[in-house]
């Protein structure tokens, strides 16, 4: 116990320094120090949306050294126009660099979404949708994944309570070469470790079901037919995609998968249509990967 | 003798606190709220609709004036318009001086994260550490400049029947 009656009588004492007043504020100083212990608790677990565009950007590196880019940019502009319009619907309408969609050259179906907004769809998986509305259903998933920081919740705990310790240093400051060499090494092991999640193992199946859930209903906020949702996942299950092999392993099975959007679309009455515009400019986009 | 200590500063410790928390709520109630900008930049919209007119442009640490609310978006003073609330977050972002950088060829994004964690410096570092990510990293630029004019997308919405 006496222990931490010291610890608390030099928090303030060190905090008496940075009080504003001009006189000794006890008062002033045991706020100053518990608001300073606050700073340093949410130090330890808040990431800033700058940091996670670095990380992001880094991530994608890695994605793309992978999966090179497809390199057609009428293909990326379309995919681009319908990520976007579905983005601006979610509860994290914007990023710190932006949303960023592309196409990916690789024959296998899947999708990748990166911290702070890098998304990459396959040609492949272009191939498997059908149209416009389940694309913007299937960007509303990869939207939600980067909305709810799933990447970042693969960050282990461990790290990052180390690193924003370091980190929350003096602004402006230029780093010394120790500390630079420090914070890459930091950087290397949280990339590695959102890397793992968004390239190989996957989210958790509670994260896709709320991808799945929540990317529907952004995509419904934008005109698109949600239901288009449970026909891509018809449509993948007739397909023999998603079952406990291959880019979709870690999903919950499509069975699952479709009795749970089915059911949201039921109890809450989400609805659209499927234009015939969109399908027809769909087709028109993707012609040439498929 | 423990006691006596650990009993004086839990009374210390429970009155100034009520002072703290008094003094915090006078400091809340001064006025208008103010936040700051927490993405690179952000439109700032007539109405508060991603898809309505643009009129002007905010930057990261800019601090604004919040003057109402309606749904995710927050009205600010200037430039007058709407903004999505998460672009900006309560309290400062304090940034270095563009000034220190002025003519040397430093980006505003590495002068305004110096000292902030992850940033620009410490990604030269990483991609210094890793030569076979240098394609990949150009490729990564390229995607980052790929972007969607305001006037573009409405069109693109209209002419698919979707959602002004």
């Amino acid at each position: 116990m006496l222990r931490h009656i010291i610890t608390l009588l030099v928090i303030i004492i060190i905090a008496i320094p940075f009080g504003k007043a001009h006189a000794f504020d006890l008062g002033q100083a045991i706020g100053s120090a518990i608001t300073g212990a606050q700073q340093l608790h949410e130090a330890a677990k808040e990431i800033t949306p700058s940091e996670e565009h670095y990380i992001g950007r880094a991530v994608a590196a890695m994605v793309l050294a992978k999966y090179p880019l497809l390199g057609n940019a009428a293909l990326d502009a379309y995919v681009s126009k319908v990520g976007t319009l579905v983005a601006y619907r979610s509860e994290h309408p914007v990023t710190y660099g932006g949303y960023h969609f592309a196409v990916l050259n690789s024959s296998e179906a899947n999708a990748f979404a990166c911290p702070g907004g890098f998304i990459f769809i396959t040609k492949g998986l272009l191939k498997t949708i059908e149209n416009e509305d389940q694309l913007a259903n299937v960007l509303g998933h990869e939207v939600t994944h980067v909305a709810k920081r799933h990447g970042i919740k693969a960050i282990k705990k461990a790290r990052w309570t180390k690193f924003a310790f370091f980190a929350a240093g003096e602004v402006g400051k230029q780093y010394t070469p120790s500390e630079l060499t420090q914070l890459t090494q930091a950087f290397q092991s949280v990339v590695t470790d959102v890397a793992k999640q968004v390239i190989d193992k996957g989210y958790s199946k509670k994260d896709e079901r709320q991808a799945d859930d929540l990317g529907m209903r952004y995509a419904a906020l934008a005109g698109y037919d949600p239901q288009a949702m449970a026909t891509f996942i018809q449509h993948e299950i007739a397909l023999g995609m998603g079952e406990h092999s291959g880019p979709f392993s870690s999903h919950p099975t499509p069975k699952n998968r479709l009795k749970q959007v089915d059911s949201a679309i039921t109890a809450e009455h989400l609805a659209g249509t499927v234009a015939s515009v969109r399908t027809a400019r769909y087709k028109r986009s993707t012609a040439s990967v498929r | 003798m423990k006691r006596t200590i650990l009993f004086t500063f839990l009374i210390l410790l429970v009155a100034t606190s009520a002072s703290a928390v008094k003094r915090q709520k006078a400091s809340t109630q001064k006025g208008p709220q103010q936040v700051s900008v927490q993405v690179r930049e952000a439109a700032v919209k007539a109405s508060p609709n991603y898809m309505g007119a643009t009129v002007g442009t905010v930057r990261y640490s800019d601090r604004l004036t919040i003057l109402g609310e309606q749904g995710s978006w927050y009205q600010i003073s200037a430039p007058a318009g709407w903004i999505p609330k998460n672009a900006a977050r309560k309290g400062t972002v304090k940034v270095d001086s563009d000034k220190r950088y002025a003519g040397s060829g430093v980006r505003h994004d590495e002068a305004a994260l110096a000292g902030k964690g992850f940033n620009p410096t410490v990604e030269r570092q990483f991609k210094a550490d890793h030569a076979d990510l240098a394609a990949a990293f150009g490729q990564v630029d390229r995607v980052e400049r790929m972007t969607v004019s305001n006037a573009t997308l409405r069109a693109f919405a209209q002419q698919g029947k979707l959602n002004p």
